[in-house]
């Protein structure tokens, strides 16, 4: 649906305003966000649109406002498609406006009717965000709210909590496709960014006084540093923002974790034993974050555990204990260990590099972005070296352990 | 004997281990380069004066299990942590484990190589008063176990009469005592004696009222 718009180059001419190379590939990147928002519209107005086949039926003026359309022009019978293309380039200045205006976040409703000829309404959600790294933007569709008009049963619990498990599922995927490319970018340009700084030095240092040459190193050193700003923003574009932190029982998260689980580990019938700290463990955390890591570790366990004969036992367990981390923070530790054959001396060393897998399916990024998680909650993520006489794989995340309100 | 300082590399990205290399040795500094920890511990020698910029993600050990290793040798050159950008929590986890400073990648030339003669002036600095120490500890060792007692009496602020009442010796034999101890020290001031005193991390007894 977004097209090739990451094609769009980067120094298209505008008249707005006077930008910096820098502010164009802020912008190209913004607009590539598949996420848009802008709404002139008054906050509380329901924006609303009908579609069918993708083509806008009859929308609401606001709806037009928020797809870059004047209310002049008409909407009906153009494909959301195009709309959202003409409407994304303009989308990062709205955003800023809209941040500006303590926008946060806010609903709009699509109408479609499908090809079954029901009546559809969905629920898109649209939320900005401002933190350090800049301006982010989500949209999300959600769930039908109403079919042929009959509005369905609320959610339960467990499907709520299968939304955001699923949720947070996605935003790995594609954060850990960006960290994977963004890291192994990085070392190359970082590479040729150095080569080029050590030619300029040398140059210098031989009392060599070649303006031409010079300038053709400068330049490089200016083009590789744009390259890797770019692939910085892309970074910080699709880096999760929907982080909710808040206070569990880490014991609780794990069990959901292995539930969640159930289906694989039930089809390799593998057995799982957990051994929990008694007692305070609260972290604080993304739980949808926590549950992929688990989830993920869970799962590589299980495909480690299915390479081995009928009849071996397959167990995974998961283990917690506090522990103190190298800055004596009391820390929450959680094993997840298993009991195959343990990886090899060549993978071991390897496992967490992006695109590094050992299994036929799978990007290779899993550990990767999981390890991204866990540091990004101030612990850490590795994989425990084995003793010699062990065979089985045990991978160790830890987590600060929320110090009670009470302590002084 | 070693009196060129050698900045060494670890980093498993040869391409990154290479280009640092040839640009830290185009302003003639002398480099050593290593793919892993491990390596480097191998061939690694307390002894030789330098600087080390290390990766902070490396298969096997991790530049920060490195730096927990080296945390235990006092005599370990100052280490810059190459990290992601971005990476503020290993960035502060590398700074309270005892990283002389951190460096995101990817760097200015400018900052790298400004930070590096930081990091070797700091080990120079480091391993003269690591030399002064070692001297001034081998001179204390020369003392008898009764001018021990009055060094350490007299660096606490104790006057030559306190000192012979407190050790039960005339003042005369105190002052005796307390030439040669300025003798065997070669303190060329009582303030001189005070300072090794300090570098010594001697401490007598607080000066008594009179």
């Amino acid at each position: 649906m977004t097209g090739d718009r990451a094609s769009v180059p980067a120094g298209r001419p505008t008249a707005r305003r006077h930008e910096a190379p820098g502010d164009a590939v802020d912008r190209v990147l913004r607009v590539d966000i598949p996420l848009p928002l802008a709404l002139d519209a008054p906050p509380e107005a329901l924006v609303e649109a009908i579609l069918r086949d993708g083509i806008v039926g009859s929308a609401d003026p606001s709806f037009a406002v928020l797809f870059g359309c004047s209310p002049s022009k008409t909407i009906e019978g153009r494909r959301l498609a195009d709309l959202e293309g003409f409407w994304m380039t303009k989308a990062p200045e709205r955003l800023v406006e809209l941040a500006s205006r303590g926008f946060e976040d806010r609903e709009i409703f699509l109408s479609e009717i499908d090809a079954s000829g029901e009546h559809r309404t969905k629920r898109v959600r649209l939320k900005a965000e401002i933190d350090d790294e800049g301006l982010h933007a989500l949209w999300c569709f959600e769930r039908d709210v109403a079919v042929n008009g009959a509005v369905p049963p609320p959610m339960s619990a467990e499907e709520e909590r299968r939304i955001t498990v699923a949720r947070a599922a996605r935003l790995t995927a594609l954060d850990e496709m960006t960290s994977g490319i963004a890291h192994e970018l990085n070392q190359p340009l970082a590479a040729i960014v150095n080569y080029a700084n050590g030619c300029i030095r040398r140059l210098e240092r031989d009392g060599v006084n070649d303006r031409a040459l010079n300038d053709a190193l400068e330049s490089i050193v200016v083009q590789s540093r744009r390259a890797a700003e770019i692939v910085r923003l892309m970074r910080s574009c699709t880096r999760r923002t929907a982080d909710k932190r808040e206070p569990h029982s880490l014991s609780t998260i794990l069990r959901s974790a292995i539930d969640f689980a159930a289906a694989p580990l039930e089809r390799a019938s593998v057995h799982v034993e957990t051994h929990f700290v008694d007692g305070h463990d609260e972290v604080v955390i993304d739980s949808g974050q926590i549950t992929q890591v688990t989830i993920h570790l869970l799962n590589n366990a299980v495909d480690a555990l299915e390479t081995l004969p009928e009849g071996r036992t397959r167990t995974i367990r998961v283990e917690t204990r506090i522990a103190r981390d190298e800055s004596s923070r009391p820390m929450v530790e959680v094993d997840v260990v298993d009991s195959a054959n343990g990886l090899s001396d060549v993978d071991a060393p390897r496992i967490f590099e992006p695109f590094y897998t050992t299994r036929d399916h799978g990007l290779g990024l899993g550990l990767t972005a999981s390890r991204a998680i866990i540091e990004s909650h101030g612990g850490q993520l590795r994989l425990c070296r084995k003793d010699a006489s062990s065979s089985e794989t045990r991978f160790r995340f830890t987590l600060p352990l929320r110090q009670p309100p009470s302590t002084p | 004997m070693n009196s060129q300082p050698t900045v060494f590399i670890v980093d498993d990205d040869p391409a990154m281990r290479d280009s640092l290399g040839f640009l830290i040795g185009s302003v003639g500094r002398k480099v050593e380069a290593y793919d892993s920890a491990e390596a480097f511990l191998e061939a690694y020698d307390n002894e030789r004066p330098g600087c080390i910029v290390l990766d902070v993600r490396m298969p096997g050990l991790s530049g920060l299990e490195l730096m927990e290793k080296l945390q235990e040798d006092r005599f370990a050159p100052p280490v810059l942590l190459v990290t992601g950008h971005g990476d503020i929590p290993m960035a502060v986890r590398a700074l309270k484990a005892g990283a002389f400073d951190f460096i995101e990648k990817p760097f200015s030339d400018q900052l790298l190589l400004e930070r590096i003669q930081q990091a070797l002036q700091q080990d120079d600095q480091d391993r003269a008063s690591e030399r002064n120490r070692a001297e001034i500890e081998r001179r204390a060792e020369r003392l008898t176990a009764r001018e021990r007692e009055v060094f350490e009496l007299v660096v606490a602020g104790n006057a030559n009469k306190v000192v012979a009442t407190e050790l039960g010796l005339s003042q005369k034999t105190v002052e005796v005592h307390r030439a040669h101890v300025m003798e065997k020290m070669r303190a060329e001031s009582f303030a001189d004696l005070v300072k090794m005193a300090v570098v010594l991390e001697v401490t007598g007894p607080p000066r008594s009222t009179e």
